[in-house]
């Protein structure tokens, strides 16, 4: 078919003029295949002659792209002429053949040849692939497109209800921009191909010619929502974040502006036509591209979780993207693979950023275990914190008022009424002394070091009466009121007491405080009787006395036991606040 | 009789010694009271006593040490101790009787009667310790077939076939076998769940046959205890 070319770019001519022969000379045939005078205002005239040389009839002529704002069809003898007109700009229900294309049907008797004019309007580009087709071959062509389409659309509508659904469920926003961006994007492509205006707006013309690019920054807009949060551009790339924010702006503002044209509220002067609308969309598109390029470039290399799909996905939906335009544009002829390579790539890239979407649903998961996990471990310390501090408690109670301690001095004191009532009665007095500090004492972490002085003498005295001796405590440079863990010298007294004095008459103990820069050292003498059993069998007592001394002062705090000249020495040294403990020598 | 007591508060020992003076007045021929382990141990070997009086916590020394080693001679042990929760394990070992403190007179008496009564014997014993060249064993009762006393020794008989010796009395041990173990014979006590049968030779003369098939007498006066248990 060899088709010739006028461009009008005064926008007047009608068919009378263009059929005379002034303008008849001004017709150039088109080089190209596929004719493409790129994004053009004016109006294109399309002139053909077809020779019916089949038997084959009725036939169609595929005139434009579904997108073709209108193109008007002339048939006749070269005087009169019959006008057929198609296009976005008009309801679809006025077509005579039911199709997403644009299509002419033409009649021509055999061996008949006839002259035939296209006239064309298009803000959007102006690439004619202008086929002649037996009806017979068209059906054949769309049935298989129209299942090709029906998988498709098939797939993106199932995917994104099944997103909506888990978003429903999950509560995980990613679903939720997930399902827009498909939602979006499917609406985009849905209107692309002409079915939009066919099943969704069949009369709404003015939305079917400007529906393009509002689906396709909605699309962006939800696509950048999704990257956002699942590579957590926030933390992750902090300031590729920010650019992507800015970049939000286009597609906000984009939106904006279509819906204040579709309500008829903005003034004549501020509607930019479609054509500026695409140029912005493809300026925006390539910043975009950029930004969410070295994003998740970045991300991968940080290993966030489902970065690589995130990418592979990127890809191929701005491959299908280009193709798409490189197609449109007629760089490409127009083959399957150009026709429905953006459909493939979508299914591609939807399976990806779903695969993605996952991989950062794991994440979180694995994360909100770690964190759970993590405030289990954070209770049980403050429970086993809680736990130490009542322990201690029970500690006290449990070794001092243990029924071993008392029944022995019960027992002493029975036996001593049938000796010598007065000293049953001592000791009696002594023990119920003993008895009635320790519980005053009970639950403080720390007390008056006087007062531990005090139940350190009583118990000394039970002992003596019980064992029939004398135990005796000596204090050295003691600062009535010191603040002190509560039993620490008692038990150390005690366990002197068990371990030293088997087969000696009487004892002494001397609890002596020295002060210096930036410690106080306390040391118990007593002079019982020393041995490595006694460190061995001891071990419960200096354990509680750990325990109390790490509850009062944190770490800053050393103990030493070991036998001296004589006896046996405890030292404990505390590590005045604002000085650190220094390694013994 | 001759007593000793372990007891690490001079006080306790000397009202114990004043009680059990009270209780047993003349019947006493030596009372002693030692202060830590080793001591006691030395005090028992030097001289064989008939009682002894053991407290469980010696100046910080574990009185189930010497626990085993006292239950493994030939006289009886009595605990007395403040720590009660340690009495079900110190008749695990085999003492006569636990007495807690503070000591009452009357559960004293109570204690030493079971010294004095033929006829008692120990519920509780799960273990008999005796004594090695090398220290004390403990032998499980659950693996004792039969005790034959012969003078002051004993032969245990494990169930495994192996004998073990002992020095004890067998009316002494009596005492404090729990009641699955029977007195068959002026020698002997069995382990009643491992008798298979009995055997009557007709003129008074009775057999009991164990499940290892080991045959042995059993006197007239117990021939009553096993009537029952015929030889299938």
């Amino acid at each position: 078919m060899n088709a010739e070319i006028l461009e009008d770019s005064t926008y007047r001519l009608n068919i009378q003029q263009v059929t005379t022969p002034d303008f008849s000379a001004k017709f150039r045939p088109s080089r190209q295949e596929i004719p493409n005078l790129g994004y053009t205002r004016s109006a294109v005239w399309v002139r053909f002659k077809v020779k019916n040389l089949t038997f084959s009839d009725p036939w169609v002529l595929q005139a434009a792209y579904p997108d073709m704002d209108n193109v008007e069809f002339y048939s006749g003898d070269g005087l009169d002429w019959e006008v057929q007109e198609l296009g976005q700009t008009l309801p679809f229900y006025s077509r005579k053949i039911i199709s997403r294309d644009l299509l002419f049907p033409i009649s021509l008797p055999f061996g008949k040849e006839r002259t035939f004019y296209l006239r064309y309007q298009n803000e959007t580009g102006m690439t004619l692939p202008v086929r002649l087709l037996s009806s017979h071959q068209y059906q054949n062509f769309a049935l298989k497109e129209q299942l090709l389409f029906g998988i498709f659309f098939g797939f993106m509508l199932v995917l994104s209800l099944y997103n909506l659904i888990l978003y429903v469920k999950v509560r995980e926003s990613g679903y939720l921009h997930y399902f827009l961006y498909i939602m979006a994007y499917g609406l985009f492509q849905f209107s692309l191909y002409g079915l939009a205006h066919q099943y969704l707006w069949p009369g709404w013309t003015w939305w079917a010619r400007h529906n393009v690019p509002f689906f396709l920054a909605f699309a962006f807009f939800c696509r950048t929502h999704f990257t956002m949060s699942v590579l957590e551009s926030q933390g992750n790339t902090p300031r590729l974040h920010q650019a992507l924010k800015g970049l939000l702006v286009v597609p906000i503002l984009f939106s904006a502006y279509y819906g204040l044209t579709i309500l008829d509220l903005l003034p004549s002067a501020m509607i930019v036509d479609t054509r500026a609308a695409l140029v912005i969309s493809a300026g925006y598109f390539f910043a975009f591209t950029i930004v969410i390029f070295i994003l998740n470039i970045r991300c991968l290399g940080k290993k966030v979780p489902g970065a690589l799909s995130f990418l592979v996905a990127w890809i191929f939906m701005v491959s299908g993207l280009i193709l798409y335009g490189l197609k449109t544009s007629g760089f490409f002829a127009s083959n399957f693979f150009t026709e429905f390579g953006m459909l493939v790539g979508s299914v591609g890239e939807m399976c990806l950023l779903f695969i993605s979407l996952g991989e950062r649903i794991q994440a979180i998961k694995r994360e909100a275990q770690e964190k759970h996990r993590r405030q289990q471990q954070a209770i049980h310390a403050y429970q086993d914190e809680q736990i130490r501090a009542m322990r201690l408690e029970l500690e006290l109670l449990k070794a001092n008022i243990q029924p071993h301690f008392m029944l022995n001095s019960i027992n002493a004191a029975i036996m001593w009424i049938k000796e010598d009532p007065a000293t049953a009665e001592k000791l009696l007095h002594a023990l119920s002394m003993e008895l009635k500090l320790l519980l005053k004492i009970v639950g403080e972490k720390v007390i008056p070091i006087d007062e531990e002085i005090r139940i350190c003498r009583m118990h000394l005295e039970v002992m003596s009466l019980r064992h029939d001796k004398s135990f005796s405590l000596r204090l050295e440079g003691i600062k009535d009121g010191e603040m002190i863990p509560p039993m620490v010298f008692h038990t150390l007294v005690e366990n002197g007491l068990t371990h030293g004095y088997a087969g000696k008459e009487s004892g002494v103990f001397v609890l002596d405080r020295v002060e210096d820069e930036d410690r106080i050292r306390f040391t118990l003498f007593n002079d019982g009787k020393t041995g490595d059993k006694i460190a061995e069998s001891s071990g419960l007592g200096l354990k509680y006395v750990r325990a109390r001394l790490g509850e009062a002062y944190g770490r800053n705090w050393r103990l030493d036991s070991h036998s001296v000249d004589g006896g046996w020495m405890v030292a404990i040294s505390i590590q005045k606040q604002g000085t650190t403990v220094r390694e013994a020598p | 009789m001759r007593i000793l007591i372990v007891e690490d508060e001079k006080v306790a020992a000397r009202g114990l010694q004043r009680m059990v003076l009270d209780i047993l007045g003349k019947e006493i021929s030596w009372i002693g009271w030692e202060a830590s382990l080793d001591a006691s141990r030395l005090a028992l070997a030097e001289k064989p006593v008939d009682i002894l009086f053991l407290d469980l916590n010696l100046n910080g020394e574990n009185g189930f040490e010497l626990l085993q080693g006292a239950v493994a001679g030939s006289f009886h042990t009595i605990v007395v101790s403040a720590n009660e929760d340690q009495a079900l394990r110190a008749f695990e070992y085999g003492v006569l009787d636990f007495v807690p403190k503070p000591v009452s007179g009357e559960r004293l008496q109570k204690a030493i009667a079971r010294v004095k009564d033929a006829n008692y014997t120990g519920k509780h014993a799960k273990f008999l310790p005796i004594r090695k060249p090398k220290g004390v064993a403990l032998i499980r009762l659950d693996d004792v077939s039969y005790f034959r006393g012969e003078g002051n020794n004993v032969e245990i008989r494990l169930k495994c076939g192996v004998s073990e010796y002992h020095r004890q009395t067998l009316e002494s041990l009596a005492k404090v076998l729990p009641t699955q173990f029977s007195r068959i014979h002026r020698s002997y006590i069995v382990d009643t769940r491992d008798v298979k049968g009995v055997v009557a030779h007709g003129g008074g003369r009775y057999e009991i046959i164990l499940i290892s098939g080991t045959k042995l007498p059993l006197s007239r006066i117990h021939y009553k205890d096993f009537k029952n248990v015929s030889l299938s």
